[in-house]
């Protein structure tokens, strides 16, 4: 059986998760940071799936921007989406016939452009490399800002009210 | 539903809560390290109740249930001020209970969980009583 190594270097914010043969496995952080993933196998060839997962994706981002927005104290504790409108999708086809290390660094700056750099040790293909900028998810996250604005709006409309109501009684 | 996307949401809910347990942990430490102003006063005087009260009844209840709530109603009895203690006590604990316990589970999901977890436990504590204790506040004030 030979060993599969991956080191993973990216940001928390993109929540990368990965993938071996369809399976996710599990990784740990090391001291700086990287995620490494061990994996053991008697197949020859390896396919390495490097993906994140973007809640605001889902349908119904919008009620659970809601649901955060209460749970967050009307979203003074929520930590919000920031800047993580990307698209990160690395699919590797790896040489296991001995031991493997494979390092990929996720979004890298060079120039202005963003992409995933790669190395390993044995034969590696790259059957996809993208980072790329999700359209959908960067609207979304300003629809998330506005959508805030008019929670808060609402949440003092209904103080108003009640209080209001108290004082007339 | 997307198991990934769920680990997602409860690491974003877990920051919520880290973020909540952090803020009540600095209103803590600000309210111990300002005796002098009376609502702050009474603030530590709450939070070492509901402190002691809450070991007491971890210790005693296995023990001797019926000595702790006899305790508490001869509390409520001597004066108004430990009657209010006594009532924040009673809206309080389920509250800082699902607060601590919530914001333990949230960061045991967390990948890199080793050391956030004994962080975010002892926050989410000192954090939840202090939480509990304002939430309970705000409710008895309403009523």
């Amino acid at each position: 059986m030979s060993l599969l190594n991956i080191k993973v270097r990216s940001l928390k914010k993109y929540a990368i998760q990965v993938a071996v043969d369809g399976r996710p496995i599990k990784g740990k952080s090391d001291k700086t940071g990287n995620m490494i993933y061990t994996y053991g196998t008697d197949n020859a060839e390896t396919k390495v799936e490097i993906f994140n997962v973007n809640e605001l994706t889902s349908q119904l981002w919008w009620l659970w921007s809601i649901f955060y927005f209460f749970i967050g104290v009307f979203g003074i504790f929520d930590p919000g989406y920031g800047n993580n409108f990307f698209d990160v999708r690395c699919n590797f086809s790896v040489d296991t016939t001995r031991d493997a290390n494979l390092q990929v660094k996720i979004g890298v700056s060079d120039n202005g452009t963003r992409s995933n750099v790669w190395q390993c040790d044995t034969c590696a293909t790259p059957v996809e490399n993208e980072f790329s900028k999700n359209e959908l998810l960067q609207k979304r996250i300003k629809s998330n800002k506005i959508l805030k604005v008019f929670l808060w709006i609402a949440t003092i409309a209904i103080v108003v009210a009640i209080t209001a109501i108290k004082v007339i009684k | 539903m997307d198991k990934e996307l769920l680990k997602v949401r409860f690491g974003h809910i877990g920051k919520i809560f880290f973020n909540l347990a952090i803020a009540c942990g600095v209103l803590s430490l600000i309210c111990l390290l300002s005796p002098f102003v009376t609502a702050l006063y009474m603030l530590i005087v709450g939070m070492v109740a509901i402190l002691a009260i809450c070991l007491t009844l971890g210790l005693i209840f296995f023990i001797a249930p019926d000595f702790i709530s006899g305790l508490i109603s001869s509390l409520s009895d001597v004066t108004q001020i430990a009657g209010f203690v006594v009532k924040i006590v009673e809206y309080s604990l389920p509250i800082m209970t699902i607060v601590a316990v919530l914001a333990a589970v949230m960061f045991i999901m967390q990948t890199n969980r080793k050391k956030m977890v004994v962080a975010s436990t002892v926050l989410a504590i000192i954090g939840g009583l202090t939480w509990a204790f304002v939430a309970g506040g705000i409710v008895e004030m309403m009523q």
